[in-house]
């Protein structure tokens, strides 16, 4: 003889009262840190994005001249790259440094820094080539000579720093890569960067 | 028990009611005569909800016994006509204890009841609210008594081996 008996199925709602806290308390420790920690590290990141945008806005926008070429010069770290990029915005900003501060002094230096200028953006036009020593050198002796005629002129207690950077340029040797003396044409910059910083104060 | 409180149910019914653990649930299986042939499935249980058990078994029988049904005790020659049985009626109960259960062949097999008595036995259409005149006679067509009286229903019905003595 067969038997068959029932019985009342165990109440479902205490396990959706659990699974419901349990799923709650898992929110509550992981998503609610997951969305605070993205908060943030959003929030992070913007300020970074900010600062950074600023410091960008400073070295395009406010630091012109003198203080954007220190600036440059000394916030490198020598990496010179094959394209010269490096060389041909240093010499450009110092070019640019150099006509702000004749204009602050009313010396005449347009001529020589606009030739200085054609040598510098030459360094670019072709990576290959191997003349950018001279490119390099004709700049820099241009733009020393500026510095050196501007420093008579205006500055004469400079004289130490104006020989100093006409003695850098004249290192540079137009029969050696400009790869291979790097450390020569980052002390011309270096030298430039403190005789128009001087020049500037 | 007190024939005027309903405590019969289809455990379909019950949605907060299940087969107890440790006990078959049949439901689905073959259910075959005292010879072995299939007569139907089990398609539900009628349960007393009273004494937390099967009382009845809800047979959705096999097309054999609905054409056997129809063919021979539909009508008879003499005019006297046995359970009609309507097209759509094709369930049928079982006393609980009128039945074993194989787990092993995952089938239910009645002890004493034939394939000509369940096609003479009346059916029902599914859902059908099962009533103590049905229940009577349905028993009283698997248990017929040798002097030809018939089984009413009343306190004691259930307190038989039939029904497991509720």
């Amino acid at each position: 003889m067969a038997e068959i008996k029932i019985e009342k199925k165990a109440p479902i709602w205490p396990w959706i009262v659990g699974l419901l806290i349990l799923a709650l308390a898992v929110y509550f420790l992981f998503f609610k840190d997951t969305a605070v920690v993205t908060d943030g590290t959003t929030a992070t990141n913007d300020t970074i994005v900010d600062q950074t945008e600023m410091q960008n806005n400073r070295d395009d926008t406010n630091l012109m001249g003198v203080a954007a070429f220190v600036a440059f010069v000394k916030n490198d770290d020598g990496n010179m790259t094959l394209d010269h990029e490096y060389s041909n915005e240093a010499l450009n900003k110092l070019i640019s440094a150099t006509e702000e501060v004749s204009a602050k002094t009313d010396f005449d230096s347009k001529m020589d820094l606009d030739k200085a200028r054609e040598h510098a953006d030459a360094i670019t036009k072709n990576p290959e080539a191997t003349d950018h020593a001279d490119h390099i050198k004709m700049a820099t002796d241009m733009i020393s000579t500026v510095l050196q005629n501007l420093q008579k002129a205006k500055f004469p207690n400079l004289q130490a720093e104006a020989d100093k950077a006409k003695m850098a340029s004249q290192a540079i040797n137009v029969k050696e890569l400009a790869l291979n003396q790097k450390e020569k044409i980052k002390a011309f910059f270096d030298d430039a960067a403190d005789l128009l910083d001087k020049m500037n104060r | 028990m007190d024939k005027d409180k309903k405590d019969l149910f289809y455990l379909n019914e019950l949605s907060d009611y299940k087969v107890a653990d440790d006990y078959a649930d049949v439901r689905g299986w073959d259910v075959k005569d005292v010879d072995g042939r299939v007569v139907g499935k089990v398609d539900d249980f009628l349960v007393s909800k009273s004494a937390e058990r099967v009382v009845y078994l809800d047979i959705e029988v096999d097309t054999s016994i609905i054409e056997v049904g129809h063919d021979v005790y539909g009508k008879s020659s003499d005019g006297i006509h046995e359970f009609l049985n309507k097209d759509g009626e094709n369930h049928l109960i079982i006393p609980i204890g009128m039945v074993t259960i194989s787990r092993d062949r995952k089938d239910v097999i009645t002890t004493e009841i034939n394939h000509e008595t369940f096609a003479k036995t009346k059916r029902f259409a599914k859902g059908f609210l099962v009533n103590t005149q049905y229940e009577v006679a349905s028993y009283n067509s698997y248990r017929k008594q040798p002097d030809g009286s018939q089984i009413m229903f009343d306190d004691n019905f259930y307190n038989r081996q039939d029904f497991e003595s509720l």
